[in-house]
């Protein structure tokens, strides 16, 4: 991975982890939410904000420092990790913000900066594999 | 070759010859990678729509005129009107005759008016599931609304929002918009108490009631002095005409 890929993983783990853990400190100090919009407050009220009673964002905190670990760690099994899991995270990212949207009408900046950093992440990883499998190919061929 | 050029052609060599991962591994880390994408996404979604809370069913139809019609009157369990009336009637029904709720819809709301809050009548309702599944569900329904004393109210209820026979209307939807359309019942105690010790032994006292007394159809209608003997009534109509001349003159007999 050229070091312009590895800062911009890196910012967006630290991005995500940000945004995540605000919300979390929200949600257990029973805080409002600064926001520029008035949308921040209708996403957390709702039943999406803490399914069964879990935050959503404890678990989007754990997911990124899930990928924090793997991208510190080396070897093969830990980029499949990352990729399956930055992967995964970024099709329930896309839920999300198809939820804001359509089902609440209303959208969450720090939740948003979450989402978007899962996607971006998920391209870095998905891109690394496909580059790997090209190199695969070239040297195979 | 210059010194600097010779490093960089080692450093390419190097690169090149570098363990690379065979396609067919990488393959299978892709796969897993799916595998792993599609466990976490499927779980996480998952996970949040089942705690979408469930909509309020809608009240059915009928249910405030049904709450006008039985208020203030005094019920117990599957018995309404005062204990002294001086005429009972017995009522055999199955929630899915059609019969029973054109009797229910048509008779049933003039009886309680002229009669039964008049302290001339008091009727006992009795449940019978002869037709299919979808009385055995709707009774039990009904008798965990006897538990608390509304079983004439939901009866009401119920056969004003009366479906095809068998066709699998009474569905868990149904049930808990008649038990949120039941005025004064506590809705999730009557869905909890359906399958409870006491709606069996109403049932099957209903059952032992209707095998005592003959019964092979519904409605079946049963009139008498309080406290006496109750006979059949050969329903001409369904509607109170059937019923209120022989309920007039029990009333005076009573009387004299």
């Amino acid at each position: 991975m050229t070091r312009v890929l590895a800062t911009a993983r890196h910012a967006l783990i630290a991005i995500g982890a940000g945004a995540s853990a605000y919300l979390t400190y929200v949600h257990f100090a029973d805080d409002r939410v600064a926001c520029p919009t008035s949308g921040c407050e209708r996403v957390q009220e709702s039943f999406y904000a803490t399914p069964h009673g879990l935050p959503l964002s404890l678990a989007g905190l754990l997911l990124f420092v899930a990928l924090a670990a793997l991208a510190a760690s080396r070897g093969a099994g830990a980029r499949t990790a990352e990729a399956g899991i930055a992967v995964g995270g970024a099709v329930v990212a896309v839920y999300l913000i198809g939820v804001q949207v359509a089902a609440l009408g209303a959208t969450c900046p720090w939740c948003l900066a979450a989402d978007a950093s899962l996607i971006g992440l998920a391209a870095l990883a998905v891109a690394r594999l496909g580059a790997e499998a090209r190199r695969a190919g070239t040297v195979d061929g | 070759m210059g010194k600097a050029s010779r490093r960089k052609r080692e450093r390419v060599i190097a690169r090149e010859r570098a363990p690379v991962a065979p396609a067919t591994r990488l393959s299978s880390r892709l796969a897993a990678a799916l595998a792993l994408a599609a466990v976490l996404a499927g779980g996480a979604i998952g996970f949040i729509e089942t705690a979408r809370p469930q909509p309020r069913p809608a009240a059915l139809v009928g249910a405030a005129e049904v709450a006008r019609a039985y208020a203030a009157l005094p019920q117990r369990g599957q018995a309404l009107g005062r204990a002294d009336a001086p005429v009972t009637m017995a009522v055999y029904l199955d929630p899915q005759c059609p019969y029973c709720g054109e009797w229910e819809r048509t008779a049933m709301p003039e009886l309680v008016a002229r009669f039964v809050r008049t302290g001339m009548l008091r009727v006992e309702v009795r449940g019978l599931r002869f037709v299919g599944p979808d009385s055995d569900r709707a009774l039990r329904l009904l008798h965990a609304a006897a538990l608390q004393d509304r079983f004439f109210q939901a009866t009401a209820i119920l056969y004003r929002n009366q479906g095809e026979e068998n066709t699998g209307w009474v569905s868990d939807g149904y049930l808990r918009s008649l038990a949120a359309s039941v005025p004064g019942a506590d809705a999730a105690r009557l869905l909890a108490d359906r399958d409870s010790p006491a709606v069996d032994a109403g049932i099957a006292a209903d059952e032992r009631a209707a095998a005592a007394e003959g019964v092979t159809g519904t409605p079946s209608v049963y009139l008498g002095r309080t406290g006496g003997p109750l006979g059949k009534v050969e329903l001409t109509a369904l509607d109170a005409s059937a019923v209120a001349p022989a309920i007039r003159q029990l009333a005076r007999e009573a009387r004299r």
